[in-house]
């Protein structure tokens, strides 16, 4: 109970931006939106309840399977839209992201097909689900370490007038949340390692990923929906820390 | 890779208009760009705009430009008149601007 909190806050704010992302992606036919509204929608509110549909509703059943398989297959896709996001929005001249995100994607889908074929059986964990769960890590992990690097360019250009104070805060909040979720998967992986066959996760587990799914949620809020006193707060901070220049 | 289209228009203007040599007017340009974090080989027009604006003035005025802001201003319309508009992709902030809900 003590980590369904958070993850239903991350699922519930995770849809909200996501819809609106897609939308948005309807309107302007552009492909960053579109990326990053698959990848929440995946990896978020689509993945897991399907995932979380087939354990609870059709446990050890023919369905119970298929829903697992197609809650990680919507995850992969989420997955692979978050790490082609990083490529194409922070470094899409960069020979070596390209090279990442194709690397990232083509091992997530290949661990994806792995894991549906050779499932996790009795809480033994097999090479191809240590790979999954890193891989996934990876994915999470390089798109925050883009958004933290490229919001301290941003406070940089910001003490020179050159940045949008609510827009460069938005870089910092998508780092937080896409580590938060980073923290989290880290964190099912080494608590999964503990555990002996059969047995669930401990209370304290359970609040620590309760913890990094608001932290997401938190994360994604303020990145996507600022409410409008947090931005006049950061235009009225960033009026005062701008450099006169000259 | 090489500096694009803008720096070297914005260079060769700076130093057309100023006593500045080829040398020091690049040097110029590339530290206003340095300063900002900026690469010479993908900066869009309205980011150089932005530098010549705010950077540039006090940047060529430490040379020994002399009636720097005038420069500039010519600097920037210049450039706005010439209608370049880069080899870069869209910016990140570009992205996210569009992306967060006003």
């Amino acid at each position: 109970m003590l980590g369904i909190v958070g993850i239903a806050v991350f699922f519930s704010v995770g849809l909200v931006v996501s819809v609106r992302l897609l939308g948005l992606s309807w309107q302007s036919r552009r492909l960053p939106e579109l990326l990053a509204g698959l990848g929440l929608l995946g990896i978020g509110p689509l993945g897991f309840c399907v995932i979380m549909a087939g354990i609870m509703l059709f446990g050890g059943t023919a369905l119970g399977y298929a829903c697992r398989a197609t809650g990680m297959g919507f995850q992969a896709l989420g997955f692979v839209a978050t790490a082609v996001f990083t490529w194409q929005v922070f470094r899409p001249g960069s020979r070596w992201a390209r090279g990442l995100a194709i690397a990232l994607s083509v091992s997530l889908l290949g661990t994806f097909v792995a894991c549906a074929l050779v499932p996790n059986r009795a809480g033994v964990m097999l090479f191809h689900h240590h790979l999954d769960a890193w891989l996934k890590i990876a994915c999470l992990a390089w798109g925050a370490l883009e958004s933290l690097r490229y919001w301290r360019v941003t406070q940089n250009r910001l003490a020179l007038g050159l940045a949008d104070p609510v827009v460069s805060a938005s870089f910092l909040a998508w780092g937080i949340s896409l580590g938060a979720g980073a923290l989290g998967f880290a964190l099912v992986w080494v608590a999964l390692l503990a555990l002996a066959p059969g047995e669930q996760l401990g209370a304290s587990v359970q609040l620590a990923l309760s913890a990094c799914g608001i932290a997401a949620a938190a994360g994604l809020y303020f990145a996507f929906l600022p409410p409008k006193v947090y931005a006049r707060r950061l235009a009225n901070r960033a009026t005062a820390r701008t450099v006169v220049v000259g | 890779m090489t500096d694009s289209a803008i720096f070297e228009f914005v260079a060769g203007e700076l130093e057309r208009a100023t006593s500045l040599g080829r040398p020091a007017a690049r040097a110029a340009v590339r530290s206003v760009l340095e300063r900002a974090r900026y690469d010479p080989e993908s900066v869009s027009a309205g980011q150089m705009q932005a530098l010549i604006e705010r950077l540039l003035p006090s940047q060529i005025r430490a040379s020994g430009v002399e009636d720097a802001d005038r420069v500039c201003q010519q600097l920037a319309a210049a450039l706005a008149m010439k209608g370049l508009s880069g080899e870069a992709p869209e910016s990140p902030d570009e992205i996210f601007g569009r992306m967060i809900r006003r």
